[in-house]
């Protein structure tokens, strides 16, 4: 069964399997934006992926056909990700003020889960990563790793083509200045 | 090391996520959490009714003390009217103010503080 008898089932029929399906494919990368997003703690990014999942569920009926479904659901998944992440960041700072929050939000490290997993190589390239902003780190994601092609990139995130060749090219040499200066 | 390597490796350590794959999202409850949502945004776009309705009871508690002053004023000008009238009908005339208290156009309101008018 393709993507739009998939679609056409769940918004017709109400078959939350089809749903499922269509997503579940598409978990990883799903997961990659979320992270570019901004959370780095695993239970964060679980959070936000679910409510990332809760917007694509209620939008998939305003899906039209016209443009591909990939890229629809990543521009969907990168906007949400980043409303709930900057929700998630002015609580913390709320709780900063009041004196409850344990943590500048800006300087979070990885949770313990992630202390366990990673090597200190890894760690160390994750902290540089996440010192580029949000558009160079979904630049760089949807780029070199989900490997789109420009206009795709310019459709997820609301650019014109041209702009984001010119920001990748910023974005790769920021990169590359960060990775310089920790080698 | 090419720039693709190092880059691909930034990402794949930064973004990759080892025991994701082990913790799925919770598809079973999707439908209602999806559902939860649609009835807090009902609640959220109520405030856009919310809001002018408490507008509207401000503005009218202000406006309030306005109508009270505008109403009090209006009662005066109708007693005024009511003892205008009793004295062109000639009832209280001459047996109350025959002392020259009302002359013209000047009505007992005008003669001042209470304690004058009882001396009187």
């Amino acid at each position: 069964m393709n993507d739009e008898d998939l679609i056409r089932r769940f918004v017709s029929e109400g078959d939350e399997g089809a749903f499922e399906t269509l997503i579940r494919k598409r978990l990883p990368s799903l997961r990659r934006i979320v992270a570019a997003a901004g959370p780095r703690e695993a239970a964060d990014r679980d959070d936000i992926l679910q409510e990332v999942l809760i917007r694509l569920h209620r939008a998939l009926a305003s899906y039209r056909f016209d443009a591909p479904l990939g890229t629809w659901i990543f521009r969907i998944a990168r906007n949400a990700a980043l409303d709930e992440e900057k929700k998630r960041r002015r609580a913390r700072a709320r709780e900063l003020r009041a004196g409850t929050g344990d943590a500048d939000p800006s300087d979070r490290s990885d949770g313990p889960e992630e202390m366990a997993l990673a090597s200190e190589r890894t760690r160390e390239l994750k902290a540089l990563f996440y010192r580029l902003g949000e558009s160079d780190r979904q630049l760089l994601l949807l780029r070199e790793k989900e490997g789109l092609s420009m206009e795709e990139i310019a459709a997820i995130l609301g650019l014109p083509a041209g702009t984001v060749k010119s920001r990748l090219s910023r974005a790769r040499r920021r990169a590359r200045k960060l990775y310089e200066e920790a080698s | 090391m090419r720039e693709e390597n190092w880059l691909k490796d930034m990402i794949d350590a930064s973004l990759e996520d080892p025991a994701g794959e082990r913790r799925v999202p919770d598809f079973a409850f999707l439908k209602e959490q999806a559902a939860g949502v649609r009835f807090r945004n009902r609640r959220t776009t109520a405030r856009y009714i919310v809001i002018p309705a408490a507008a509207a009871v401000l503005a009218a508690a202000l406006a309030a003390p306005l109508g009270i002053r505008a109403g009090r004023r209006s009662e005066e000008r109708r007693i005024n009217r009511e003892i205008q009238e009793l004295f062109v009908e000639g009832l209280i005339g001459d047996s109350l103010f025959d002392e020259g208290l009302v002359s013209g156009d000047e009505w007992f309101s005008d003669i001042g503080p209470e304690d004058d008018f009882f001396e009187i």
